[in-house]
């Protein structure tokens, strides 16, 4: 079946010209060298590099054996060009000359002056042997409960912890400083004694003699007192062409005293989506398959990453040339032309309508709207009809659900009227469009009665219904999800090995809600919030109070008698906190297209790159300077030409490449609510709610405290939890729809579209196309529409009469994928 | 397999009903244990569940030997085990004593209702941002179905607790209904009044029409398993020996009697049924003990359908 493509006839005219999207290969135009800031420490230390060649249409490639790369000062560093790395000579500051064809650049790497013998320190030394030969990995030492009584923290996140196990534990029966070679700690890896792990070391490694060197040195803890403060790894993003090419990725640690350390062999490097690519422990990444793919690289608790595209073949001179409606597009179809993905062609204008209708309003287009939209001949109508949308109430009553979905406005704890108003509260300031950032701040400074003031019912989720105590640790995870799209709840217990934040940055969060206090109503489930003067939350370790402490480092100034959580909110949505409106966009973007540009869409962590950072990036910052208006943000997704793409299969890319970078438009399924309400609107039969007026839509709806059945079983959410609507279909759906009396009732109706239909005296035919246009906004192509005929007339000579034809007919639409699905 | 041992764990035995429980309840890997039995037996379980915190005291933990104002107001009776006892309110329990094991050790620091099922279904504590899966959903997900029917079944109604969560509602159970009602059926399993099995079919064929029509054009995750559970809807609607499953009236009406026709002894025989036709998890929900007023009088029909 062909759908009808009536391109063209729906362009905008905010039409522009794609500066970076061209079949024509770039023109060099320069050279970058990483890592930056190299700090040898002493004489014979080196440093591995990598070169990017930057070209004109703004695609990069990695040149770092083919440019040349002198040393100006070959006293103090030489250049080893066999292993693309900088030897040290003798202190100073050594400048580097790099040349490729026409284009030349001089960088700088300067050598310390420190001791010829360094000693041996436990950090960095000693934990990067632990962590390279997987002795701290989840499946041995650094599993919770260690291994026969040797435990180790998660990739060396704690060292001080894993000296004390290694050195004094068990009465520092794994050191042995009077005969070091006899140590457990040398005899367990060596396989000298029996060891559960196998064969980790040869005598004759480098590791081996680094281990024994400490122990001879006495085994201290940290000598010199320097730690890594940060790792970084270069190139942070590489496009590889063709499986099995490589690149040399270069690990570079930052330490405490200010020099520099080559760290590509002692790092555990991680591959995100080891289908796309593999790395060898010296940092050699090959490419494996067409995708994309995130590489991570971890050591003493910090982490470094690079984002890696392997494309099948270079762009060719036939790749399509594309004109994007605004600046969404131009970042998307960048991205798409340098993976070399082509996007999807426009979507019909019927196809737009019905997708737009579903995103924004929750409800189907009808035929007249249809109608109208489609005969409209200006240039500018799928524009228009988004402002239009915008303005109307559905688009309210829409997306109030999700709202409620991420606030939580749940009946476990809320009950009837509470419950009611604060649906209320979030359809007003949806409707007035208040900024964003506003709202939030109101959210988190909410206090007093529930029943006078609605945002209030935001802390409810948080408090312990028996008990009748609020609790931080239940508000903390939630906030930090909701607006700074930071998965914390993991730091509540432990700090997270693998990311930055740690169990200080939890409680230091938490502590801003230290105050806040709740009293019951008798015998109902009304609620008072209230601040108290004081209040603290004690850290689980030091049990002494923690002071308040926004994500990341800053402690705020805390003037005495204030509302705390005011002074998060305020930090919370400040327009230089790159968190919120981040979080917020993404969140939002999700809703249209499944896949957030950081997916999961409220997982942001440095080993969870977003697919697209200038596009993230750039559309939090339009959103900011929207002034925060939910309505601007919808606009220009809306308008772009990535959300207007078909849903088409294309050939050449991976179906997760294309879904990674918005290539196309991915089939989602309708939301209970809307899928019922969609329902209705085909059969023209409402669906009936107790205790509401006919006609009432399912979003509309304000207390399921019954749910109907079509509801629950569709995945109506649990909101008493933050894990929002599950996508995939049940047993029991199929089974309801198939037999269900929501679907039987409304075909079987007298009063159902069909009555009305074929009381017109309308034919089949007629009544066929008909029941395709209301419920996949089309009309059949004469082959369906014979296929369906014919089909048709074998169950008429069965003896079925006309209406039992049609109500199989309507069955079969409502059960359809096309129907279900929004696409 | 045995299932007519007991009522409470049938299939499954003793000891592993313990290791199941006990590993989830560690927070281990069920997962594994799974796997690790996959090649050698099958796994049936049937939960029986009495919602709403029945108390110990009235049950399985009299504590004979307390101060009066720490035993409840029935008396303990001797079991078949020497030394252990049991409430009063339970004496067909107390006769198979030697064929199950009491943990009267087990407490939950969780104080709502919804809350505390979830942590004793899951083994995991309850988190605001996340669900853990039930048992049965990771018996669905690891073991798959077996003779057509879903691998786990929730007897009589849904219940928050007993769900897929994380894993993905696909793994989510089937609910009957209650057995015990006139003419049970379970919902959206028969065919509408007036359509024959034939008419159905052909339904379906129509409705292939429409999806592969859409299908040349669409490609998804989501349609792939819309259509899988499409698939197995019709299996279980037009296949006899699924639906013979579920039809608790084939049971002999004595052996119905014996269960008691209330809905726990209806559903319990259900369950057994189910079990004994391939399905792998039944849990039985067993309601009304959360009796804060008028204890005695509410716990004693309660517990004298359970017994």
């Amino acid at each position: 079946m062909a759908k009808l493509r009536l391109i063209g006839s729906g362009l905008l005219a905010l039409l522009f010209v794609m500066p970076a999207c061209g079949a024509e290969a770039g023109v060099l135009k320069a050279l970058r060298l990483e890592p930056e800031g190299i700090v040898l420490a002493s004489r014979g230390a080196a440093q591995r590099f990598t070169l990017t060649a930057i070209y004109s249409d703004g695609t990069e490639s990695d040149a770092t054996r083919t440019a040349r790369v002198i040393s100006l000062n070959p006293e103090v560093v030489v250049v080893d060009t066999a292993h693309c790395q900088f030897q040290a000579k003798s202190p100073g500051l050594a400048r580097i000359r790099m040349a490729q064809g026409k284009v030349a650049t001089v960088a700088e790497v300067s050598v310390r002056n420190h001791p010829a013998e360094m000693s041996v320190n436990f950090s960095p030394d000693i934990l990067s042997i632990l962590t390279t030969k997987g002795c701290n990995g989840s499946g041995c030492h650094g599993s919770p409960v260690g291994q026969n009584g040797f435990k180790l923290s998660l990739f060396g996140y704690d060292g001080a912890a894993d000296y004390q196990m290694i050195v004094k534990a068990q009465d520092g029966r794994r050191v042995n400083l009077q005969d070091p070679a006899k140590s457990l700690l040398l005899l367990k890896p060596t396989f000298v004694e029996p060891h559960g792990g196998g064969r980790l070391l040869s005598e004759d490694s480098d590791e081996y003699r680094l281990l024994l060197k400490w122990l001879e040195q006495g085994a201290r803890q940290n000598s010199s007192g320097t730690r890594l403060t940060k790792l970084e790894m270069a190139p942070t993003e590489r496009i590889l062409v063709s499986k099995g090419s490589h690149q040399s990725m270069v690990v570079i640690g930052r330490l405490s005293d200010g020099t520099t350390r080559d760290m590509t062999r002692e790092v555990r490097y991680v591959v995100g989506d080891d289908v796309v690519a593999e790395i060898m422990s010296d940092g050699t990444l090959s490419a494996k398959t067409p995708g994309i793919t995130t590489v991570s690289a971890r050591a003493l608790g910090q982490v470094a990453t690079a984002q890696i595209g392997v494309i099948q073949e270079p762009v060719g001179s036939d790749y399509p040339h594309v004109k994007g409606n605004n600046f969404i597009d131009e970042l998307v179809l960048t991205k798409l032309h340098r993976m070399n993905v082509r996007p999807a062609a426009l979507t019909s204008d019927r196809e737009f309508a019905r997708r737009i209708f579903l995103d924004l309003m929750g409800i189907l287009p009808t035929p007249e709207e249809l109608h109208r939209f489609l005969e409209d001949s200006r240039l500018d109508k799928r524009s228009r009809l988004i402002n239009s949308l915008l303005e109307r109430p559905e688009y309210v009553s829409h997306w109030t659900v999700k709202f409620e979905d991420w606030f939580r406005n749940c009946q476990l704890h809320m009950q009837g009227r509470s419950m009611g108003m604060f649906k209320d509260w979030i359809r007003d300031w949806l409707a007035a469009d208040r900024p964003y950032n506003q709202v939030v701040r109101e959210l988190l400074t909410s206090q007093g009665d529930t029943m006078l003031n609605p945002a209030a019912n935001f802390w409810l989720p948080a408090t312990d219904f028996m008990l009748k105590q609020f609790s931080v640790n239940k508000v903390t995870p939630t906030v930090s999800r909701l607006f700074l799209g930071v998965r914390m709840e993991c730091a509540e217990c432990h700090n997270h090995p693998l990311e930055n934040y740690t169990q200080d940055d939890f409680y230091g969060l938490a502590a801003f809600f230290a105050r806040l206090r709740v009293k019951h109503g008798y015998g109902e489930y009304r609620r008072t919030w209230f601040l108290e003067n004081e209040g603290d939350v004690n850290h689980p370790l030091t049990k002494k109070p923690v002071l308040p402490k926004f994500l990341g480092d800053a402690v705020p100034p805390i003037p005495g008698d204030v509302d705390l959580r005011a002074i998060l909110a305020d930090w919370i949505v400040a327009s230089e906190n790159s968190y919120f409106a981040r979080a917020t966009v993404n969140r939002v973007w999700h809703e249209y297209f499944n896949t957030g540009i950081v997916e999961p869409f409220d997982d942001f962590r440095s080993t969870n790159m977003p697919t697209n950072r200038q596009l993230l990036d750039r559309l939090a910052r339009h959103f900011v300077d929207c002034g925060y208006r939910l309505k601007e943000l919808h606009r220009i997704i809306l308008n772009s030409r990535t959300y207007q793409a078909s849903s088409e299969t294309s050939p050449g890319a991976s179906e997760s490449v294309q879904r990674l970078l918005f290539a196309r438009c991915f089939a989602r399924k309708l939301p209970a609510e809307v899928l019922l309400d969609s329902i209705s609107q085909v059969t023209g039969v409402a669906h009936k709610f107790r205790g509401y007026p006919d006609g009432t839509f399912a979003k509309d709806l304000y207390i399921p405290d019954n749910p109907d059945y079509f509801l629950v079983t569709f995945s109506f959410p649990r909101r008493d939890i933050l894990a929002g609507r599950s996508q995939s279909p049940t047993l029991g759906q199929a089974l309801h729809m198939m037999n269900g009396e929501t679907i039987r009732e409304k075909i079987e109706s007298d009063k159902n579209i069909l009555t009305g239909l074929m009381h017109r005296g309308l034919s089949d035919a007629d009544i066929i196309s008909a029941l395709y246009e209301r419920a996949y906004s089309r009309l059949p192509s004469d082959s369906e529409l014979k296929a369906i005929q014919d089909d048709l007339l074998v169950e008429r000579a069965a003896g079925l009469d006309s209406r039992q034809l049609l109500e199989s007919f309507l069955w079969a639409i409502l059960n359809s994928k096309e129907f279900q699905l929004n696409h | 397999m045995d299932v007519k041992a007991s009522c409470f764990y049938s299939t499954c035995r003793r000891r592993d009903f313990l290791k199941v429980g006990a590993l989830a309840f560690a927070g281990l890997n069920l997962p594994k244990l799974l796997a690790a039995d996959r090649n050698r037996r099958e796994i049936s379980c049937i939960v029986l569940f009495q919602n709403g915190g029945a108390s110990q005291l009235d049950t399985f933990d009299p504590k004979p030997d307390a101060p009066s104002d720490i035993r409840g107001s029935f008396k303990a009776i001797p079991t078949s085990v020497p030394g252990t006892h049991i409430s009063e309110l339970l004496p067909r329990t107390a006769k198979l004593a030697h064929k199950f094991s009491i943990i009267r050790s087990m407490h939950s620091d969780e104080a709502i209702h919804e809350r505390a099922r979830q942590y004793i279904f899951s083994g995991t504590k309850p988190r605001n941002e996340l669900l853990h899966p039930s048992y049965g959903a990771v018996v669905s997900r690891e073991l798959g179905s077996k003779n057509g029917l879903p691998p786990f079944v929730v007897i009589p109604e849904k219940d928050l607790s007993a769900e897929a969560g994380f894993l993905g509602s696909s793994y989510d159970p089937f609910v009957t209904g209650n057995p015990n009602t006139k003419d049970f059926s379970v919902k959206d399993l028969t065919l509408p009044l007036g359509l024959t099995l034939e008419e159905a079919q052909a339904r379906t064929h129509l409705l292939a029409m429409l999806d592969s029509a859409f299908k040349n054009v669409e490609q998804s995750p989501v349609i792939d398993s819309m259509d899988e559970f499409y698939r197995k809807a019709f299996e279980l609607i037009s296949s006899p020996a699924a639906k013979r499953a579920f039809n608790i009236g084939e049971e002999p009406e004595k052996l119905r009697d014996d269960y008691g026709r209330t809905t726990v002894g209806q559903g319990a025989l259900l369950a057994r049924r189910l079990i004994e036709s391939g399905v792998r998890l039944a849990t039985v929900f067993h309601g009304g003990y959360d009796t804060h007023v008028n204890h005695e009088k509410l716990t004693q029909p309660l517990l004298s359908e359970f017994d």
